[in-house]
């Protein structure tokens, strides 16, 4: 029971969604919207549960004095600081928006500019014609750079023109056959789940 | 019937139809699946990290399973059940960082369970399976963190990403670890490639469950869908052909 259950629930819920979505048939759409509104309610509570187990794992860290225990204090005062002002105070407060203007979004901008100085390590390191493939690589990658840099038509009018190509045509063509069998792959997993043939996540796994 | 939604459901009908015929036909021989190189190097990234005896990092990326990314997490579920496998078999540690809570259940029950099978259900502990954040800047610093500090051997980036794919990757390179990622997201699918020792391209990811468990069932459903992409690539090249020629009767039948 404990193993079909889950798989009952999912097939069942699995189904009523797709015939929601493809047919118009009197009160399926609100057994759906019924069933979006549990998920929200399952939801929160498997946040709950992972806030749980976030705030135990750096409590631990604090009472063990594990190496970095202190960024745990950081992190369970932000925590603790954050939730009870956006519960108590309400998300519009200035105490909440503070936090969300002041901390949030600047530390998730200077991480987002990490990106750049990463790319181009990756760059350095994956740009070494070892192979014809890198060499490929090295020569694409190169001409794409240059031909979207400013100075690409001071270099040659012809450079903006290649790096163009190279992305509308071959790239582009790449990155639809890729898409295009990624989305099979995804309908297909999407089924093995509703009939109970892919069930790792339930804890079913091959034995 | 939904109006413009009738072909939609004629394609999941033969998608449906196709994979339940390859199922009918790998129980009487198995299809062979080409090797996936990037799930092939998983037991060489575990057996690295047992030999240096650090740990395991993983990750089924940015995702929940409430969207249209759903698939690609439920496959990295798999091959992190996988992973952890092998770091219980071999007494590897393993640390698998978590971003949307919804996916946190599942990942620790699919943890504690591939314990359980290698009869190791005391070495699991509940610090393996880590909720970080859906806030994608702090899940991702979360996770540096914890490939920085652990000094991980090996990392295994797999389900969908967004702009912090890079960083992981780079951060695995940073602390010498092997890098086996994977990601349906083209996008992020150059920097992953470009940056990670291993890339699991597409649908490479989305198979993986069946190449891992080798389960007839389970890869007869890939051969069908292998049936389904030469039906799509016929598909297309029938509709471009006509499109060429002036012909909107596939437009026609594709927006019914």
């Amino acid at each position: 029971m404990k193993r079909e259950l889950p798989l009952v629930i999912t097939a069942l819920a699995g189904l009523v969604m797709i015939v929601e979505y493809f047919f118009e048939i009197p009160g399926t759409s609100i057994v759906a919207k019924e069933m979006q509104n549990w998920a929200i309610i399952v939801a929160a509570f498997a946040l709950a549960v992972a806030a749980i187990n976030l705030a135990l794992i750096h409590a631990r860290n604090i009472s063990q004095k594990r190496p970095g225990w202190i960024h745990s204090v950081f992190l369970l005062a932000s925590l603790i600081i954050t939730t009870i002002s956006g519960i108590f105070l309400g998300m519009d407060s200035g105490t909440y928006s503070f936090i969300f203007d002041n901390i949030i979004t600047p530390c998730g901008a200077a991480f987002y500019a990490m990106a750049c100085f990463h790319l181009f390590s990756a760059a350095y390191r994956a740009f070494r014609a070892k192979t014809p493939q890198a060499a490929a690589l090295l020569i694409t990658g190169v001409l794409v750079i240059l031909g979207r840099a400013p100075i690409a038509d001071m270099i040659s009018s012809y450079l903006p023109s290649i790096a163009d190509w190279i992305m509308q045509v071959p790239n582009l063509a790449g990155m639809r056959a890729i898409t295009i069998s990624a989305a099979v792959g995804m309908i297909g997993v999407s089924l093995r789940i509703l009939v109970g043939i892919d069930r790792t996540h339930l804890g079913i796994g091959q034995e | 019937m939904v109006s413009g939604r009738v072909s939609g459901l004629i394609a999941l009908l033969i998608i449906f139809g196709t994979m339940m015929l390859g199922i009918e036909r790998a129980k009487k021989q198995l299809p062979t699946i080409r090797k996936i190189a990037g799930l092939e190097a998983i037991d060489e990234a575990v057996g690295r990290a047992t030999e240096m005896g650090k740990p395991i990092f993983c990750t089924p990326g940015w995702s929940d399973i409430t969207t249209s990314t759903a698939a690609p997490t439920f496959a990295a579920l798999d091959i992190i059940y996988h992973v952890a496998r092998l770091a219980a078999r071999f007494d590897t540690k393993i640390v698998v960082a978590i971003s949307f809570p919804n996916v946190f259940p599942l990942a620790e029950q699919v943890v504690r369970q591939a314990f359980m099978l290698e009869g190791k259900v005391d070495a699991y502990e509940p610090g393996m399976v880590v909720f970080t954040s859906a806030e994608q800047y702090a899940y991702a610093a979360a996770c540096l963190g914890i490939i920085q500090r652990e000094k991980v051997a090996a990392t295994v980036l797999v389900g969908h990403f967004a702009s912090e794919a890079i960083n992981f990757a780079e951060a695995s390179a940073a602390v010498g670890a092997i890098s086996i990622a994977g990601t349906e997201s083209t996008t992020q699918l150059p920097f992953f490639t470009a940056a990670c020792d291993y890339t699991m391209i597409g649908e490479e990811l989305l198979a993986a469950g069946a190449y891992i468990s080798q389960d007839p069932v389970r890869l007869g459903s890939i051969n069908g869908q292998d049936y389904v992409k030469l039906f799509s690539f016929i598909w297309i090249l029938i509709g471009s052909l006509l499109t060429t020629f002036g012909s909107v009767w596939m437009k026609d039948i594709l927006t019914r």
